[in-house]
């Protein structure tokens, strides 16, 4: 029971974390809004916002993938149940959790590989990547990126841990990780 | 060899689509297997490692969450709501009234937000109360809004045409103009097809209260904010005042300011507005993500240049080439979601139709009269799951029976686009000298 509680806790820090990640994902909509207009209207008062290409460019990074992990809490990420809808409830929960394993894979596959950049940066005593025009060090993008996917990566886990978990024991859920989602 | 590696890698893609696999992570899995099968596990690390950057690194792809953006402000500011109000009284009147209405507003919406999903879920909380008060027979109720919703990706500005656009490497500006007049064509189809239904079966839609000139003019008053807006998008783009890739962010600030303006902005509305824009933003960014690297694993196949090779020397004529992709997504559309269907085509289809000759501007509002067809088909029709969703009370295969009457006047628009691809062509080349 203890050892229930404790995945339920993780559980629900992976979900607040998601969430906390997705409002800053509207917050950094609402800069890179302010940045389009501003580009826009500098442009007509002829003092070009230098920099405008690479914030929006950088924006998108963190917008992005600071969204992916609650869009997953939700259900949001579109996929074809037509078959598994038709399958008894069992065989679908288990094919459930073998396509949610493989998706968590695939995100830390992108925390695999980012991190990978992240730590060339920092171990290469050469010229780190920087943006085109404002000259700013990327690296600590792939780190939020790496986040962002290792995040997403929790929440595939837990739900491939919840079908499973409902596929074994059949009728209704038996391991309440978190609150309904 | 490589390019039997690409079908099989497509056919295990379908298999784990069929399986319930998101779509996005079905094709960077498939993606990341084929590439370490056929080159190595660096090479398959590698592509992740820069492919998972500049697909969403691009400053073209800003476009994408403003358009958003801008739908969700215009509906906080309550434009879509004023448009639903002057369209009731100028239509509300016929037989079937309720239903044009409906198909205007949601034509002239379709003007301020590029996203269907966005659309279906505000118009059926505008327009299917007032429908269940007139007793309009609940197919043609819901038919009209999940159908009407498929305007908002064919009238400017468009999510489909922008990914359309980013992919094809085509003018997203002329793309834009492109689809006003196969919009304005449809919307006058479906209207056609409620005149139709409502001569045959008059107590389907019963004609609403007579409404006076003064009323009807006062009535417009609401629409200017509406009017105000797509000027603005458009004629900026048209005059050159900024690029379709800064228009989302401008289209965006003035919904944003009509809805201060008119104090029904509060900073909690604001909050959700932008939450609803980024969860939007998260899931389609997954899919380009996915579709991004699954394009990159065929290049490496060859599988695209093959199959665009062998249709361009099989000597088919492109019309049945176009007639063969339009029965595709036909079937596609009832089996996937719309997003999924077209980011999953792209990488195979537009070599293939640019190596037959085909006006890509053209084929790219066709590519999007084709998802739109698959947003009301059954069994997968998002426009119908988020009407349902909404609309409790109606089942699921009503609104499907609803639409398909509009299924057909869509089929009819493929058609014309086909026959006469000029109907898309005209208005971008003499606007805009393509």
């Amino acid at each position: 029971m203890r050892r229930l509680g404790a995945i339920r806790r993780i559980a629900n820090g992976v979900h607040f974390a998601g969430r906390v990640a997705l409002y800053s994902s509207a917050i950094f909509l609402m800069v890179m809004l302010l940045v389009v207009v501003a580009d826009v209207v500098t442009r007509f008062a002829r003092v070009p916002f230098k920099g405008a290409y690479d914030l929006g460019e950088m924006l998108m990074v963190c917008i992005t993938y600071t969204a992916l992990a609650f869009t997953q809490y939700e259900k949001g990420h579109v996929r074809v149940d037509i078959l598994l809808a038709r399958l008894p409830r069992r065989v679908a929960l288990g094919l459930d959790t073998i396509t949610l394993t493989a998706c968590a894979v695939v995100a830390f596959l992108i925390t695999w590989a980012m991190t990978g950049r992240v730590w060339e940066v920092f171990s290469d005593p050469g010229p780190d990547p920087v943006s085109l025009l404002l000259g700013w060090p990327l690296s600590p993008l792939y780190l939020l990126m790496a986040v962002g996917a290792f995040l997403l990566g929790l929440e595939f886990l837990i739900d491939a841990v919840r079908s499973g978990a409902h596929a074994v024991r059949g009728g209704d859920p038996v391991v309440p990780l978190t609150g309904s989602p | 060899m490589a390019s039997a590696t690409g079908i099989i890698a497509f056919i295990v893609l379908l298999i784990l689509l069929a399986l319930g696999m998101p779509i996005a992570f079905s094709m960077m899995l498939v993606a990341f297997v084929g590439m370490a099968m056929c080159l190595n596990l660096t090479a398959a690390v590698g592509l992740f490692a820069t492919t998972t950057y500049s697909a969403i690194a691009d400053y073209m792809m800003t476009s994408l969450p403003l358009f958003v953006m801008m739908g969700t402000f215009a509906y906080q500011a309550g434009i879509i709501t004023d448009v639903y109000t002057a369209a009731h009284k100028w239509f509300g009147r016929l037989p079937g009234g309720l239903s044009i209405a409906t198909f205007a507003g949601c034509a002239m919406f379709g003007a301020l937000t590029g996203s269907a999903a966005a659309t279906v879920g505000f118009m059926t909380m505008a327009t299917l109360p007032e429908m269940e008060r007139y007793k309009y027979d609940m197919r043609l109720a819901t038919g009209t809004i999940a159908a009407g919703c498929t305007l908002a990706i064919l009238i400017p500005p468009s999510v489909p045409l922008i990914i359309y656009g980013l992919f094809a490497h085509e003018s997203i500006g002329q793309l834009f103009i492109a689809g006003i007049i196969p919009g304005l064509i449809l919307t006058v189809l479906f209207m056609g097809v409620t005149f139709l239904w409502v001569t045959l079966r008059p107590e389907a839609g019963r004609p609403g209260p007579a409404t006076t000139w003064r009323e009807k003019l006062v009535s417009l008053k609401g629409v200017i904010a509406l009017f105000v807006l797509g000027v603005l998008v458009i004629g900026g783009i048209y005059l050159g005042w900024f690029t379709p890739i800064e228009a989302g962010g401008i289209g965006a600030a003035g919904a944003l300011i009509i809805a201060i303006v008119r104090r029904r902005m509060t900073g909690q509305k604001l909050f959700s507005a932008l939450v609803d824009t980024a969860r939007i933003t998260g899931m389609v960014f997954a899919i380009i993500m996915g579709a991004l690297l699954l394009n990159q694993f065929l290049a490496v196949t060859g599988l695209p240049m093959v199959a665009a090779q062998a249709v361009a020397n099989s000597g088919l004529d492109p019309i049945v080439v176009l007639a063969i992709i339009v029965v595709f997504y036909i079937v596609g559309g009832c089996l996937m979601d719309s997003a999924g269907l077209m980011l999953l085509t792209m990488p195979i289809l537009i070599p293939i139709v640019r190596a037959l000759g085909v006006d890509m501007i053209m084929y790219g509002i066709l590519m999007v009269v084709m998802i739109a067809m698959a947003g009301i088909t059954p069994p997968i029709g998002m426009n119908v799951f988020i009407l349902a969703s909404t609309a409790k009370k109606v089942p699921m295969y009503t609104i499907f029976k609803g639409a398909m009457p509009y299924f057909v006047a869509m089929l009819f628009l493929t058609v014309i686009i086909i026959a006469w691809p000029q109907v898309c062509t005209w208005l971008p080349s003499t606007m805009m000298g393509k």
